[in-house]
């Protein structure tokens, strides 16, 4: 019971946000996909078929209506916004190409799970579809951003002994708030553990951002399915070898070399602090619009 | 009358949930209390949301008389009784959020110094009643007076009249870990170890440093300086660390950690430059002083310094007089060792501390001793041995101790301490075998 009361008001934002976000268009998948594979290599699925099924049953989603949580006459509602932060400016697809973030675990670690998002296998390494990785990133930093405009607070979690440190600075530099270590069994459900923490005054996060959906090599993270209990949304970097079907925000992706963490970690880093940005800029505005009034 | 009754009806029916009801308190006291018996009375077959909000419109005083008091059912949720009730429970959660903030506001410090204030006061008062001096009435003896003028044989010792300090009657101050708005002050707060990983994150920034530092070092075409001597200090302990650095305790496992990455950051070259705060979780060796009491350097007849010591082991009691300037010999029970020990193992124990030191033959040992087990061990033990000869091994060992106690007046304080390492002095004596 008391858990459940511990969700602000950034959680229903975020429920809301989700469902009025599912009306974008997708772009068509073009050639892209081949300007950087040899022509020889076969996808892993004739691409038309079941690719386009896939899009039939995003787009089939009716538009739901999202009732205005800010009411400002004046500024726009964010939320009604397709790219209110600019989110979808910070990277490209050659940004990707280069951090090596198109590259999958071994055909033989394939998760079956991760089909739809894999363009084909190489040599017996997955790889995953650029175009479908763009758009779930542009989601989730877009996500991200919003979250961070309604000061939510956000928990960066990654057990890797190369990058925990890298993440730790980059919540320290974001004003948030990082975990790579050891994940204490509980810590989000379990009461009894913290009772003088989290009663009565502090909060848990609103949203967790995994750059690894694993805890060792062979376990999934225990904090995926802590925050799916407690209600907490998660945006994660799903590698080949995961299960990526409780995140909010799947974002398929390589998660093992140093590259692509690195540019991960500078993507969210930014799109923490535009969001912080456009609140800063607001609250300022309206002061002044407020010291206005008061000398009138 | 009637337009009044009609829109208690409506609270009536559970399904209206999302109609927006408004109940009129009349002028009349009787008419109003009525009204309130009646609808209390019904108030179980409503849901739980509305049922919050008009006991609070009810049981609250009739003062805004003629002002409509309208109950606005703001958010529909279930049906679930139970999730109402959890809803409800919510609600009454959410009222108590300042809680740490009002616990805080209750000892604060002016307070707490007025407390502090009373105590000493109070004390100086003891003093004077028990007939002692009040400056130098110490806790013991503030203890011994309660004790003696409110004598108490009550089994549970917290239940007893105590006069303590304010500062251990009142909880010392929680640090609020989080501002108003619930988000916590440290990064990394819900590790449950924000300290500790906190400094294992710094150590890593500098371990980081360091190698750059190193990289431009090589190309430059210089070597890499000794390694960074830490000098007679040693680690701190789980325990100091709990005490000093954190506030809660820690599993072994996590303070091996600890320990691991700040000994990386050790053999680090460079790693000199961060010597401040390695040398935070270093203490200084403390030389532990021997309870065979003080020993003294005397002078004999031909000029040579000698010590007399005691040393035991098992049943075994040794005098030894350690003589320096010698040439190694050494004399029990005025016969020279080879005779008195026939067993080689027994006299390699008395010689054991001069090997050690590397100090074979410098010094000379005339030696008493009695006890230990002076049967014949083959018998006893009923083994075949390859040699003739009774096995005096506790007799050796009590010379041996009482030698190596003997010569700490003869070496170096850092030799001492390799000694007592090596378990020559700090020997703990056992009755039993």
């Amino acid at each position: 019971m008391k858990r459940i009361s511990t969700l602000c008001s950034c959680s229903a934002y975020a429920s809301a946000f989700i469902q009025s976000t599912n009306s974008f268009s997708l772009r068509t998948l073009t050639s892209h996909q081949m300007f950087y594979f040899k022509s020889s290599m076969k996808p892993l699925f004739p691409s038309s078929k079941t690719q386009q099924s896939f899009l039939r049953t995003v787009q089939s989603e009716p538009k739901i209506q999202v009732a205005t949580l800010q009411k400002n006459t004046e500024r726009e509602n964010p939320l009604l916004h397709s790219d209110f932060f600019g989110v979808k400016s910070l990277v490209t697809i050659e940004d990707l190409y280069k951090a090596r973030v198109h590259f999958g675990h071994t055909k033989g670690c394939r998760n079956e799970l991760m089909k739809p998002y894999l363009f084909g296998c190489r040599l017996g390494t997955d790889i995953f579809d650029l175009d479908v990785t763009l758009q779930h990133l542009h989601r989730a930093l877009n996500f991200l951003a919003h979250m961070a405009f309604r000061k939510a607070i956000i928990l960066f979690i990654m057990k890797s002994h190369q990058h925990g440190h890298a993440v730790e600075k980059l919540a320290q530099e974001c004003g948030e708030f990082a975990h790579t270590r050891a994940w204490g069994h509980g810590t989000f459900t379990n009461n009894k553990i913290n009772p003088r923490e989290l009663k009565g005054g502090i909060k848990l996060p609103d949203l967790c951002v995994f750059l690894s959906l694993q805890d060792t090599v062979q376990d999934r993270h225990l904090a995926i399915d802590e925050c799916a209990k407690v209600g907490i949304a998660t945006i994660g970097i799903c590698d080949s070898n995961v299960n990526p079907s409780i995140i909010t925000y799947p974002v398929p992706a390589n998660d093992d070399s140093l590259q692509s963490i690195e540019l991960f970690c500078s993507l969210f880093k930014k799109a923490v602090l535009l969001g912080k940005e456009k609140r800063l800029e607001i609250e300022n505005s309206s002061q002044s619009v407020k010291t206005a009034d008061s000398t009138e | 009358m009637l337009y009044l009754v009609t829109p208690l009806n409506f609270f009536l029916d559970s399904r209206c949930y999302h109609k927006r009801v408004t109940l009129y308190l009349c002028n009349f006291a009787m008419w109003n209390h009525c009204l309130k018996c009646f609808a209390l009375r019904n108030i179980n077959s409503l849901n739980a949301d509305i049922q919050v909000q008009l006991r609070q419109c009810l049981l609250a005083p009739v003062t805004m008389v003629n002002k409509p008091i309208s109950l606005v059912i703001e958010r529909y949720i279930s049906t679930s009784q139970h999730l109402h009730r959890k809803i409800r429970l919510m609600t009454v959660d959410r009222d108590n959020v300042n809680l740490q903030l009002k616990k805080q506001v209750r000892y604060s410090e002016d307070y707490i110094q007025h407390k502090i204030d009373e105590h000493n006061l109070g004390v100086r008062r003891l003093a004077a009643m028990m007939g002692e001096d009040p400056d130098s009435f110490t806790n013991e003896d503030v203890k011994k007076a309660i004790q003696y003028l409110f004598p108490s044989s009550l089994t549970a010792k917290p239940a007893r009249p105590q006069m303590e300090h304010p500062s251990v009657v009142f909880p010392a101050k929680i640090k609020l870990q989080a501002n108003k708005e619930g988000r916590p002050h440290h990064y990394l707060f819900y590790t449950r170890q924000p300290a500790l990983y906190g400094l294992m994150h710094e150590a890593y920034d500098c371990i980081l440093d360091l190698h750059s530092y190193a990289d431009k070092m090589r190309k430059m075409g210089q070597r890499p300086p000794k390694p960074l001597d830490l000098g007679l200090t040693h680690w701190l302990s789980k325990e100091d660390i709990e005490k000093e650095v954190l506030s809660s305790k820690i599993s072994d496992d996590l303070y091996n950690q600890f320990i691991t990455q700040i000994e990386r950051l050790v053999e680090e070259p460079y790693s000199e430059k961060y010597k401040d705060f390695i040398m935070k979780f270093r203490r200084k060796l403390v030389q532990r002083e021997l309870s065979t009491g003080t020993l003294e350097k005397e002078v004999g007849k031909d000029g040579r310094e000698f010590v007399r010591c005691q040393g035991f082991r098992k049943t075994a009691r040794a005098d030894v007089k350690l003589i320096a300037n010698g040439s190694g010999k050494i004399t029990i029970n005025g016969k020279p060792m080879q005779e008195f020990f026939n067993i080689i193992a027994d006299r390699e124990t008395v010689v054991t501390p001069f090997i050690f030191l590397g100090i074979l033959l410098r010094f000379d040992v005339e030696a008493t001793v009695d006890g230990g087990f002076q049967g014949n061990w083959m018998m006893l033990h009923g083994k075949q041995y390859f040699h003739d000869g009774t096995r005096k091994s506790a007799m050796a060992g009590a010379i041996r101790y009482g030698i190596s106690s003997a010569i700490r007046l003869f070496i170096s304080p850092e030799q001492i301490e390799i000694m007592r390492r090596g378990g020559l002095i700090d020997i703990i004596f056992k009755l039993v075998c």
